[in-house]
């Protein structure tokens, strides 16, 4: 027994010893080292205790991290679709649901005669019924505008309840509907830039229940809306005129790609899409492959003048039509003699077309053909896209045929793609409807022609305006180039004569092109105020009309004309 | 002595326990407005989604021109051509005399200086 033990202190020592000492003795000696001990313990609890709570006070990010409202990531947000300057293309809206619990009501009668008071157009017998049943929830009316909410709310109905949900909407309308798409009623995107959005993140997003709305950034497009008004507006506009079953254009900025707007009409509404599934309102721009006709001659004579098989100062035999088996390639606006190269381009001769592809040859032909991208499905952004259509075997009469675009289907778009290439002195730039600068495009870009031959189909483009076929889509002070195109559809298997898909293919200002426009009219008729029915006056002055309106916009600054003449003679 | 210690750790454990209800009493009132709060914020966010919804459907092109048809009359309002357009150093200035001020403040908007 040692003194540092006080439990097994005898009991007549403890009482010798002194009270106070007794006190100091209990607390000083062997109880000692377990006190520690135990202090010990409870201050390191403490210590990790405080220190817990200062990295939680200086974590401010961890702040209410841990709180998800149920409701919010029930009704799947989106982000905001954007067009380059901010404006809204699509966005989502709550709507509130009003909705009955019918056994907790008390009084059925009361609640529906109550109801009907703030919503008129609801049947109030059928109401009465439902409400009245035993059923557990039963809706009452879903989408209510919020002060109909709050009406109901004041009522104070027990059993009635309210559910918010996302609901996407499009302030546009039909706008924009081929490239913005659509989403199904869960608020997931089916169709156009919805579904690009959903199966490249959001997707991913919303199954680990990360998607809420005020997290999500807004997703911004390269299209502007102005732009793309304008161009629905006018294609709208040639439509009516001509009485065309279809209508479609682009507005691509040559140097980077970016489609600035694109329409195909007839479209539909994404608000009420019950029209988006019919056959006529596929979009003819990225999924419809055509024969254009008579604007693939600009990569004839890209093709023929890159590779020096012809140049301009020489001459082509266009007396007499081409015989060719059972076919007869002739001239719509026969000159029956011997043309120049440039003649060739601005009368847009068939016959003068097919020689000079002869000259490149077949396979020449197609090599050049695949490096434009003509070959394979283009893809975009936007889900919707065709292949095109090559013939299975590449006769000499292929060649000669989709030298003036007959023969060869392929998408608006990739011709416009391709001619932007044609007149940016030679790179080819896969599209996009996202926004993207010239950096970036310049890593993407391809040479396809050189710089001297984007040069010159430059001025046959801008010559076929001044003195060609073109002429109707001159817009004083933009100097537009282009090409028509006036092919005849297939109807039943056989080429007819009275159904035609005309289009137009320009760029302005032909001199430092900026932009490239391309308007496609199927199966337009003569005007009630007269003219013909060649792409020279229905598609030309439609492509005139979307530059003259839409310029200024595009930030293309208007010159004299003289300034253009001069360039015309110095070339 | 040991009364006086026992004493004071009691009145100081009381002490705490005021104190210590006093935060939570206002912790819990904090956090209720903070609730509130953020209710608010939410419901203030979706009235902004709302109302740019509705500013954007109120300002949409196809909207601007059907207005502008129906009042051109009344504005007299008619496209501009593009000879119309022009840039600001493209303006002759004003022959020098009377309207010198004019001149110079024309000047300085000419050299990208912001003008009151």
């Amino acid at each position: 027994m040692t003194a540092l033990d006080p439990p097994t202190m005898s009991p007549p020592l403890a009482a010798a010893v002194p009270r106070r000492l007794r006190w100091t003795w209990r607390y000083a000696d062997g109880g000692r080292g377990r006190l520690r001990i135990a202090a010990a313990a409870f201050a390191l609890v403490y210590l990790v205790i405080i220190g817990r709570l200062v990295t939680f006070g200086l974590d401010a990010s961890a702040a209410g991290g841990g709180a998800v409202d149920p409701n919010a990531a029930v009704a799947t947000s989106r982000p905001n679709l954007v067009d380059r300057n901010g404006e809204i293309l699509a966005t989502d809206i709550k709507m509130s649901s009003v909705y009955a619990e019918p056994r907790n009501i008390l009084d059925p009668d009361e609640a529906a005669e109550l109801l009907s008071s703030v919503l008129p157009d609801l049947d109030t017998r059928a109401l009465r019924e439902r409400l009245a049943g035993k059923a557990g929830f039963t809706w009452v009316k879903r989408e209510i505008t919020p002060a109909q909410q709050k009406e109901i709310h004041s009522l104070g109905i027990p059993g009635i309840g309210f559910l918010t949900e996302n609901r996407r909407f499009y302030p546009g309308g039909p706008l924009a509907s081929h490239i913005v798409g659509l989403v199904n009623v869960d608020n997931q995107g089916i169709a156009g830039f919805e579904k690009y959005v959903d199966d490249h993140w959001l997707g991913a997003l919303h199954q680990a229940g990360f998607a809420r709305s005020e997290q999500l950034q807004p997703v911004r497009l390269s299209i502007d809306v102005r732009v793309q008004h304008i161009l629905r507006d006018e294609l709208a506009n040639a439509m009516d005129k001509f009485s065309a079953i279809g209508a479609t254009g682009i507005v691509l900025d040559v140097h980077t790609g970016e489609v600035l707007a694109m329409s195909s009409l007839p479209d539909f509404d994404p608000n009420d899409p019950v029209n988006a599934l019919k056959p006529d309102r596929l979009d003819r721009m990225t999924a419809g492959v055509y024969e254009l006709g008579s604007v693939f001659k600009s990569f004839t004579f890209a093709m023929a003048l890159d590779s020096g098989a012809v140049t301009l100062n020489d001459r082509v035999d266009a007396t007499h039509a081409i015989h060719f088996g059972r076919f007869t390639i002739n001239d719509f606006h026969p000159q029956h003699r011997v043309l120049t190269v440039p003649e060739v381009f601005i009368y847009s001769s068939n016959i003068g077309a097919a020689h000079m592809a002869l000259k490149v040859g077949g396979d020449t032909q197609q090599a050049y053909l695949k490096r434009f991208g003509f070959f394979n499905e283009l893809k975009t952004e936007l889900p919707e896209t065709a292949a095109p259509l090559i013939p299975p075997k590449w006769s000499d009469l292929t060649t000669m045929t989709v030298a003036f675009g007959h023969g060869l289907a392929v998408t608006p778009l990739q011709v416009a793609v391709a001619d932007a290439a044609l007149v940016n002195g030679g790179l080819l730039i896969p599209p996009t409807f996202r926004p993207r600068t010239r950096t970036e495009a310049d890593k993407l870009a391809r040479r396809v022609v050189k710089p001297l031959t984007s040069d010159q189909l430059r001025y046959l483009f801008r010559l076929n305006v001044v003195k060609g076929s073109g002429r109707h889509a001159n817009v004083p002070g933009y100097m537009v180039g282009g090409k028509t195109g006036t092919a005849e559809k297939v109807v039943d298997g056989r080429y007819s004569a009275n159904h035609r898909l005309n289009s137009f293919l320009a760029a302005f200002p032909i001199d430092h092109p900026q932009y490239v426009v391309l308007v496609v009219l199927d199966d337009p008729k003569r005007a009630k105020t007269g003219g013909g029915t060649t792409a020279a006056w229905n598609a030309a002055p439609a492509v005139a009309a979307v530059i003259r309106r839409s310029a200024a916009i595009l930030g293309v600054e208007p010159r004299p004309d003289d300034a253009a003449a001069a360039l015309l003679v110095s070339n | 002595m040991g009364r006086v210690i026992d004493l004071l750790l009691l009145v100081a454990m009381i002490v705490g326990a005021v104190i210590t209800y006093d935060m939570k009493h206002k912790a819990e009132i904090a956090a209720d407005r903070v609730a509130r709060l953020e209710a608010n914020i939410a419901s203030e966010r979706d009235k902004i989604r709302l109302l740019n919804a509705e500013w954007s459907m109120l300002t949409q092109p196809a909207r601007l021109q059907a207005v502008v048809d129906k009042y051109a009359d009344y504005f007299q309002l008619q496209p501009f051509s593009p000879d119309q357009v022009a840039a600001i150093d493209e303006i002759p200035l004003r022959p020098q005399g009377a309207h010198g001020d004019a001149e110079r403040t024309l000047a300085r908007i000419a050299a990208g200086e912001r003008v009151r």
